[in-house]
């Protein structure tokens, strides 16, 4: 896979992929397992990860703030 | 006006022929999408079905073609995001002591619920901190502060296409940590 196909596979993941670029990525996937192997994973990872999005659900302040140090830490 | 933005204005005003139109071109676009992403043929016509209901009530405030499909491909990915969080460790694998630590906890009534989302989110923070330390800053930037990659690129000093490439493998990894520790999509 190139650096062009995740990008991609990340901007499909992301909702940001055009119409004609999604067909051509999804008829990818479905001959590729290789490639639909990456996507399936990454989208996992992203649904993991959007879990942790400081607006995605109540009550997870102490832990957002945690996470704010590590971005600021990130950031530097 | 398109043909297509004719039956989008159709089926906005309560039009059935038009709906069912709208309806029998979406919803194998969804399904197909779901199972690229899911790669389960029953959750992916759970997706199709959830995406149906969701896209008949909202007809009415569409206006064409172009922004009606641009919501199907949304609307489909959010819905395979939450299938795929509805996942679970094995019992054990986090203990309850852990999972009820976090506040959410005590404002939910759906304890059985919260207690598989915390445990998800413990599973989640772990798997980030174990990606290496470049990839961790840039899902960090990325999801939980929430820069565009342009921004990203000038505060780590890093091309942008190189930003979305080390993004996208740290999401790859992140995905088959969480695969590996057994995290089970329940459906």
């Amino acid at each position: 896979m190139t650096r062009d196909d995740e990008a991609r596979i990340l901007a499909f993941l992301e909702g940001e992929l055009e119409e004609d670029e999604r067909e051509r990525l999804l008829a990818r996937v479905e001959a590729e397992p290789e490639m639909a192997a990456a996507l399936r994973a990454a989208a996992r990872g992203m649904a993991g990860v959007r879990t942790l999005d400081p607006g995605e659900s109540v009550g997870r302040r102490r832990r957002v703030r945690a996470w704010g140090l590590a971005v600021a830490a990130a950031v530097g | 006006m398109s043909d297509a933005d004719a039956w989008v204005g159709r089926a906005a005003r309560g039009d059935a022929d038009a709906i069912e139109h709208l309806a029998s071109v979406h919803r194998p676009a969804a399904r197909r999408m779901a199972r690229a992403v899911l790669g389960d043929d029953d959750a992916a016509e759970d997706v199709a079905q959830e995406l149906l209901i969701r896209l008949t009530a909202a007809l009415p405030g569409f206006r064409g073609d172009a922004e009606l499909s641009t919501w199907v491909y949304r609307v489909t990915l959010n819905l395979c995001r939450d299938q795929l969080r509805r996942t679970r460790r094995r019992a054990g694998d986090v203990s309850l002591d852990e999972a009820v630590s976090e506040p959410a906890l005590t404002t939910r009534s759906d304890f059985g619920a919260e207690v598989d989302a915390a445990r998800t989110r413990v599973a989640v923070r772990e798997a980030v901190e174990r990606l290496p330390e470049a990839q961790r800053q840039l899902v960090l930037l990325r999801y939980v502060a929430g820069l565009p990659y342009r921004e990203i690129a000038r505060i780590t000093g890093t091309p942008q296409g190189t930003v979305a490439s080390r993004v996208f493998r740290a999401l790859k990894s992140l995905g088959e940590d969480l695969e590996g520790q057994h995290l089970e999509v329940v459906t």
